[in-house]
């Protein structure tokens, strides 16, 4: 515990000193204080015959509420109003306070979205997806994919200092951040316990995930993101949690290449000691836009989940095929097939997802 | 057991150490902030969404968009007030405001302006002047320079005729909804003057 406090403190403590350094230089652009509403709404349509019987209507709204103050401190939050079953479920996807401290340097307190590989953090909004569903490696969202997700976190609570330049043709950027981390759901005696990705109020433990992303972008071209989240995940501060993300992106002339890959390592107490389950997944997304026209391929992976090189789960795969219709740069109908396997049991969970999406 | 975190992190910091305090300028474009503007929006905004068009929000709104953005896209505070520059350059309905390079009777979205191209060197002189000192080498590359979101003007009165060209300034959306082109309201003679300039540079 004082170990990760230590490094949790050592850290933040160089990140002040880095804001202080550089000076509160940050050039105004023009000293306001007001509101503003903005988001996405979403109305869509699934059917699925095998698996899980689905065959509705689906609808949601995203509003994002802006709250800026002069010009260094900007309050944002964002919830998330859908139907499960006939309740009206209610979810804050992130509220964050950010600090612009520098023109480089810009500090977050709150719940934000975490900079754990790009989709979570940019690309998740429906009319920003591509595609009809989040890819099953992340889960946002319900899935018929036939594995668990690998990380299912959208957010999480804490604070984070995020770091850009600039460099010519390339913009760098360094995000490094504390938060909650995930905690044991259910029965914490289980074999291999199940983690719980959710953004709470609480801690389980008094230890702190630390993570951060390394950005590289090449604008208009491409990019590289390599992104690390580690901690303990036990009330005790023992068993550790470690997620690496890879993410790349390839961009000419209307098409656009994306990829991401996870893995994640959670040690287990056993008897004997402390191994380790190895789980890993990616998933790759082509799009080629022709006019108002975008089909869109995607192909995610989960590999076998490993406990000490012994198979604890079976891997899965889907494969969608996508087809969006543009009616401006941020309104568009989207239309796709996921062919869901998992690759021993033959489950049938393919199913036809479409929707509306309409950012706001 | 535990893993390699504390050896990780302080080579975190130091980079992020490294990326603020000794911010790299290399390679600066030389284009005006407008110009500038229009090149970031369209390379940085353009890596995860369609950009939207300026004409969505009003001044005081693109402010909190772009601070909001910033957050997500990774700007730095000059790209934000550069795209600042450009978005409020771009949002006002341009049958309602002076153009920018000061001149009226705007064309307003559609009207087909005379296609004759002129050959007098003033008229492609102003024409060259608009290029230069507006916002289209934000997205698009002429003689070398300039942005990559859209297409080089150098061959495009060949590729897509002149008649194209003079539609697309007089009204961007007019063959896609989705353009993220601005409306700069710019005038007959402006148009023209773009147009034989543009022309100038064919082989």
């Amino acid at each position: 515990m004082a170990t990760s406090t230590t490094r949790a403190g050592v850290g933040l403590a160089l990140l002040l000193c880095t804001g202080l350094t550089t000076g509160l230089d940050a050039q105004r652009i023009i000293p306001t204080n007001q509101v503003l509403i903005t988001g996405y709404g979403t109305v869509g349509y699934g059917y699925q015959t095998q698996g899980e019987n689905i065959n509705a209507f689906t609808s949601s709204m995203n509003p994002i509420f802006l709250f800026q103050f002069q010009d260094r401190v900007l309050f944002e939050a964002e919830f998330e109003f859908a139907l499960e079953g006939g309740v009206t479920e209610t979810g804050l996807e992130y509220a964050q306070l950010d600090f612009i401290a520098t023109d480089n340097l810009t500090f977050v307190a709150g719940k934000f979205l975490l900079p754990f590989g790009v989709f979570g953090d940019r690309l998740h909004p429906t009319w920003i997806n591509k595609f009809s569903t989040a890819p099953p490696i992340y889960g946002h969202h319900v899935s018929a994919f036939g594995a668990e997700p690998l990380l299912p976190i959208l957010s999480d609570m804490g604070v984070m200092v995020r770091g850009v330049v600039n460099a010519g043709r390339f913009n760098l950027g360094i995000n490094m951040y504390a938060v909650q981390g995930p905690s044991i759901e259910g029965d914490p005696t289980e074999e291999v316990p199940e983690l719980e990705f959710l953004a709470s109020s609480e801690d389980g433990n008094t230890n702190k995930m630390l993570g951060g992303r390394l950005d590289i972008a090449l604008p208009p071209w491409a990019e590289l993101n390599v992104s690390y989240f580690n901690g303990d995940y036990d009330d005790q501060n023992v068993l550790d949690f470690t997620g690496w993300n890879v993410a790349g992106e390839l961009r000419t002339s209307g098409f656009e290449l994306r990829g991401e890959y996870i893995q994640t390592r959670q040690e287990i107490e056993q008897p004997t000691g402390f191994p380790t389950l190895v789980r890993q997944g990616f998933y790759g997304q082509a799009a080629y836009r022709i006019d108002a026209w975008e089909p869109v391929f995607r192909w995610t992976q989960v590999f076998d989940s490993k406990l000490d090189g012994t198979v604890t789960d079976q891997g899965a795969w889907q494969a969608g095929f996508g087809l969006d219709y543009w009616f401006s740069p941020s309104i568009a109908f989207m239309v796709g097939y996921e062919v869901n396997r998992e690759d021993v049991v033959e489950v049938d969970n393919d199913r036809l997802v479409m929707h509306i999406a309409f950012g706001f | 057991m535990k893993h390699s975190l504390f050896r990780i992190g302080p080579a975190w910091c130091a980079a992020l150490l490294a990326i603020t305090v000794f911010p790299l300028t290399l390679g600066a474009q030389d284009v005006s902030l407008v110009g500038e503007g229009a090149r970031v929006y369209g390379n940085m905004c353009g890596r995860c969404h369609n950009p939207r068009s300026p004409l969505e929000h009003t001044d005081r709104s693109w402010v909190m968009i772009v601070n909001h953005m910033r957050i997500r896209a990774n700007l730095t505070g000059k790209q934000v007030r550069s795209v600042l520059a450009f978005l409020q350059a771009s949002n006002t309905d341009p049958a309602e405001r002076a153009n920018p390079f000061g001149e009226t009777s705007p064309v307003n979205g559609g009207a087909v302006p005379d296609t004759i191209l002129s050959t007098d060197p003033q008229v492609i002189a102003r024409g060259r002047a608009v290029v230069q000192e507006g916002a289209c080498l934000g997205c698009h590359v002429v003689q070398g320079q300039g942005g990559a979101v859209g297409p080089s003007l150098d061959d495009v009165i060949k590729r897509r005729g002149v008649e194209f060209v003079m539609k697309k300034m007089a009204d961007p959306t007019f063959d896609s909804a989705t353009s993220m082109m601005p409306n700069f309201g710019l005038t007959r003679e402006q148009i023209r003057a773009v147009a034989s300039y543009l022309a100038t540079l064919l082989p």
